[in-house]
């Protein structure tokens, strides 16, 4: 039953998969192409200057794999007006966790990839004495971003109509809200107090707050 | 009738009781400066209509500020005199800042503490500017105005690991002689020579952006030490460590020394920044190095790996998330 839904998933997005895949697999390897001999006085330099432009693009592929990841779980049964799950013998609880176990075996794969490319980008590369490479937890914190970008995604994408509808008059009245606590002078705007639970630092999007460095100190 | 001679006037009037009976270069002086305040208010004309006083704080605003300004005023002196001591008030006048004016609406959101916290900004920015020349010029007129972020002592760290200095890594080891060099307080002619191997100084001097000339070319591109030097020399060298690690350096001689460490800083302006921060701190400065070498070596930005906390909380809400989609029992 799994294999069937993974492959009904990679047919989905097996061409955003293997692009992502790609970029993970030469993202590190271009960060430090360039890297300068340790006998150089300013390879530390360059090393931490490349590490830091190149730390934006991690995130980015994270999050771009979750959506093409949740967007391809849910679009075979879109199109087919879930007609093909109805007919399964399991329950919607049941099959909706083989959809997410799928799309999340991917995902892992391109985490995996990019743990790879950056083990060998970090190995071909002679670090000068106080800095230190992160292949390893740069690939676990793009799995745990990814997971949780891809978990949001996943359920806002396989909505129904009623429960959408539901959501978006939340985030209206909520707005409403706030520019009624705006002009009324208070000092607590749900609005406000809402934006910082979703970037703050427990919200399951923390993953993607921190420094994406491969070298640093 | 002009408003600035009357005002000047009264100033004057009002100043000649005590005249007598006090040093006269020293009234001579307070007087300069409240001349200096009144003229100012006075160029201020209709927008400023009151003046808060909070200890050495003035405040030149309208009435209708004073309820928000002068609570506000009283708070920034008071942080000053934790932050300089109870001397600072002997000292010399500070400047009126001026805040709004009788045109000015009072923002809905405003702040109290923010509004507490910039005059105190002011006041200590104000304060560090009247210290001598020697002061001023090492710490670059960049003023520990507000205590270090934790992300300016990452910089700090960053600087200390990437800059091609001779002593940065043996300060990131601890040597308190390297952290000296590095901070500028080894009193050397040669600057350029003590912090940067020759090897560097063509990238350093690129680096410095000085403006170009045909003859650069002996440094940019055949790489020679001493034209890149004579290059380097047109302007202040980049140090090691930014301006940021001197600040640290002097808040952490101001914490170490407690009350009246300022005072013992700016004491005697003539002797060297390492002997004045050894008598703010009441410590030796090896010691002073010794602290500030560990502070910046604790300050090592977060790893990319997740923590154990942060991965529980982010697979936790990925299962609160994923339970309440499965929750929903409609396929469309």
């Amino acid at each position: 039953m799994f294999r069937a839904v993974l492959s009904s998933q990679w047919r989905e997005s097996r061409l955003a998969v293997v692009l992502l895949a790609g970029l993970a697999l030469a993202f590190p390897l271009l960060s430090l192409r360039g890297a300068s001999s340790a006998s150089d006085p300013w390879s530390a330099w360059d090393l931490l200057r490349a590490s830091t432009a190149w730390s934006v693009s991690y995130p980015i592929v994270a999050l771009a794999a979750a959506l093409a990841l949740a967007a391809g779980a849910w679009l075979p049964d879109r199109r087919g007006r879930h007609v093909y799950a109805l007919t399964l013998p399991v329950s919607r609880s049941r099959y909706l966790l083989l959809r997410f176990a799928a799309g999340l075996l991917l995902l892992l794969g391109i985490g995996a990839v990019l743990g790879v490319s950056a083990s060998v980008a970090a190995a071909r590369t002679t670090l000068p004495p106080l800095l230190h490479a992160y292949p390893l937890g740069l690939a676990l914190r793009f799995c745990l971003a990814g997971v949780a970008a891809y978990t949001l995604l996943f359920s806002l994408i396989g909505l129904t109509p009623r429960a959408a509808r539901l959501i978006v008059a939340a985030i209206l009245i909520l707005i409403i809200l706030g520019v009624a606590a705006d002009l009324l002078n208070l000092k607590w705007n749900p609005l406000v107090a809402m934006l910082d639970a979703v970037f703050g630092p427990y919200s399951p999007l923390t993953a993607f707050r921190a420094r994406w460095m491969l070298i640093d100190v | 009738m002009s408003r600035i001679p009357a005002i000047v006037a009264c100033a004057l009037l009002a100043s000649v009781a005590s005249l007598e009976a006090q040093d006269s270069a020293a009234i001579l002086a307070r007087m300069e400066v409240r001349l200096d305040s009144l003229r100012r208010l006075a160029v201020a004309g209709d927008s400023t209509t009151d003046t808060v006083v909070a200890g050495g704080i003035r405040i030149a605003t309208s009435a209708a500020l004073r309820p928000v300004v002068a609570p506000a005023a009283a708070e920034a002196w008071r942080g000053v005199l934790s932050r300089f001591g109870p001397d600072i008030a002997g000292q010399r006048a500070l400047p009126v800042q001026q805040f709004g004016g009788s045109q000015t609406v009072i923002p809905r959101h405003l702040d109290g503490q923010e509004l507490a916290t910039a005059f105190e900004a002011a006041a200590a920015r104000a304060i560090w500017e009247q210290q001598d020349t020697l002061l001023v010029r090492w710490l670059q007129h960049s003023f520990p105005i507000a205590p270090l972020s934790s992300q300016t002592r990452e910089d700090v760290l960053e600087d200390l690991v990437r800059m091609p200095a001779a002593a940065n890594s043996a300060c990131l080891a601890g040597s308190p002689g390297a952290c000296a060099s590095v901070l500028g307080l080894n009193p050397r002619m040669d600057l350029l020579a003590e912090w940067y191997p020759p090897a560097t100084w063509p990238r350093l001097a690129q680096l410095a952006d000085r403006s170009r000339s045909p003859g650069d070319d002996r440094c940019y591109g055949q790489k020679e030490p001493d034209a890149c030097r004579s290059i380097l020399l047109t302007g202040p060298i980049p140090p090691p460590v930014r301006i940021a690690g001197r600040q640290y350096l002097v808040q952490l001689a101001l914490e170490a020394g407690g009350p009246g460490a300022f005072g013992r800083l700016t004491a005697d302006s003539a002797a060297s920044i390492r002997h004045r921060l050894e008598a703010a701190a009441g410590i030796t400065v090896d010691s002073l190095l010794g602290a500030w070498a560990q502070a910046v070596r604790a300050s090592r930005p977060e790893r990319p790996a997740p923590t154990a906390w942060m991965t529980l909380l982010v697979l936790g809400w990925c299962a609160v998330v994923l339970a309440m989609s499965m929750a929903e029992g409609r396929w469309r």
